[in-house]
């Protein structure tokens, strides 16, 4: 039984002196572990992995079955994957954090522009509407063409209603979004229907010399009121020729346009 | 899966009969094998086989083959070895899969960051 023991004890002792800790496989492992550890964003980062990769290598250089060897070669070499994969997502992570700073740096700054923009807009168009004569209604601005633009009882412009009309036609090329709504007006002095078609005509012709100098005619909606709207007493000269007027009526923005009768 | 009391002496009898073989591990496959679902079941939730399939599938398989062994009774080392690997096998997906989406995420604000700079020099 004695003798059992003590070859069970040198057994054990030589087995012990045969532990693989001087495998090429290990050597290589500890100086892969060595490479990886020596980076500083690595330990920085990944300080966990890299003790858990150092004693996986150690457990491998210690012991005597080839399957738990095999074992902790295969955790230390994932142990250093993960500390490499580890530092790599935490960089990723910085990456994004600072470009979603300037993304949203730009986006406000871009805003600020815009804001800054609108409002040198703004400025522009009232100048242009106080050059235009224009007055503040409901629906917009309007501009009043009086009826000394058109011949007498004709339809037709005079030469010189084009320049009256150029101011508008400018305002509408700076402003490409807005719309107009060009409305004819008479005294009432013609019979109804006579009045009606006369006007009608006379925002007709008013169109189209805005669609002559360049407007597109689906931005422009004319009409006809006849003597329907007085703005004064068509007893009066000066009344009635105050009533004789076509009336151009920049919509704003948000205003829709009515429907084209 | 709770482990009867004569293996876990049987386990401390067989650790200590390796003494000089260095650390010995006294964690269950039981324990294992949790450690192993839970990483594989964020695998799946994370579905980090997107991005990084072959380690997903390597935890699959051998978090099945740990299974069935650790069902059998016997063989636990290797049980716990195969779970151990699954493991780490399925975090390091996780981990790869979340640094993919990141650089995606990178490269989109490249993107529209270049697209806000052109807008801001216009």
């Amino acid at each position: 039984m004695k003798r059992i023991l003590a070859l069970l004890a040198v057994a054990l002792i030589s087995a012990c002196t045969t532990a693989p800790n001087g495998t090429p496989e290990l050597a290589d492992l500890r100086a892969t572990y060595r490479a990886v550890s020596d980076v500083p964003e690595i330990r920085a980062n990944a300080a966990y992995f890299l003790h858990q990769a150092d004693e996986a290598i150690k457990r491998a250089g210690s012991t005597f079955d080839a399957a738990e060897y095999d074992h902790q070669i295969y955790m230390a070499r994932r142990y250093l994957g993960m500390a490499q994969a580890v530092t790599k997502r935490e960089r990723s992570k910085r990456e994004v954090e600072q470009l979603t700073d300037q993304h949203n740096q730009l986006r406000r700054k871009l805003r600020a522009e815009q804001e800054a923009s609108a409002s040198r807009h703004t400025e522009v168009l009232e100048a242009e509407l106080a050059a235009m004569e224009a007055t503040r209604v409901d629906r917009g601005v309007m501009v009043t063409l009086q009826d000394v633009l058109f011949t007498l009882g004709r339809t037709d412009l005079i030469p010189s209603a084009q320049d009256e009309l150029r101011t508008v036609s400018n305002f509408l090329r700076n402003h490409p979004d807005r719309i107009l709504v060009v409305e004819g007006h008479t005294d009432s002095l013609a019979n109804t229907n006579y009045n009606r078609v006369l006007s009608e005509r006379r925002a007709n012709a008013v169109k189209h010399a805005l669609v002559a100098q360049g407007i597109d005619p689906d931005r422009i909606i004319s009409r006809g009121y006849g003597e329907a709207r007085p703005i004064a007493s068509n007893r009066t000269e000066t009344g009635r020729q105050r009533n004789r007027r076509v009336e151009i009526v920049i919509l704003t923005e948000s205003e829709t346009p009515p429907s084209s009768e | 899966m709770v482990m009867p009391s004569w293996m876990t002496g049987a386990l401390a009898l067989l650790a200590l009969a390796g003494g000089c073989a260095g650390p010995q591990f006294t964690e269950s496959p039981t324990v294992t094998l949790s450690g192993a679902e839970q990483a594989l079941k964020e695998a799946r939730a994370t579905r980090a086989a997107e991005f990084a399939a072959l380690e997903v599938q390597m935890a699959e398989d051998k978090l099945e083959q740990a299974r069935s062994i650790a069902e059998s009774g016997e063989q636990l080392g290797r049980s716990r070895r195969l779970a151990e690997q699954a493991e780490i096998d399925a975090r390091l997906a996780i981990i790869k899969a979340e640094t993919e989406r990141l650089q995606q995420m990178r490269r989109q604000l490249e993107e529209t960051i270049e697209l806000l700079r052109k807008d801001l020099d216009s």
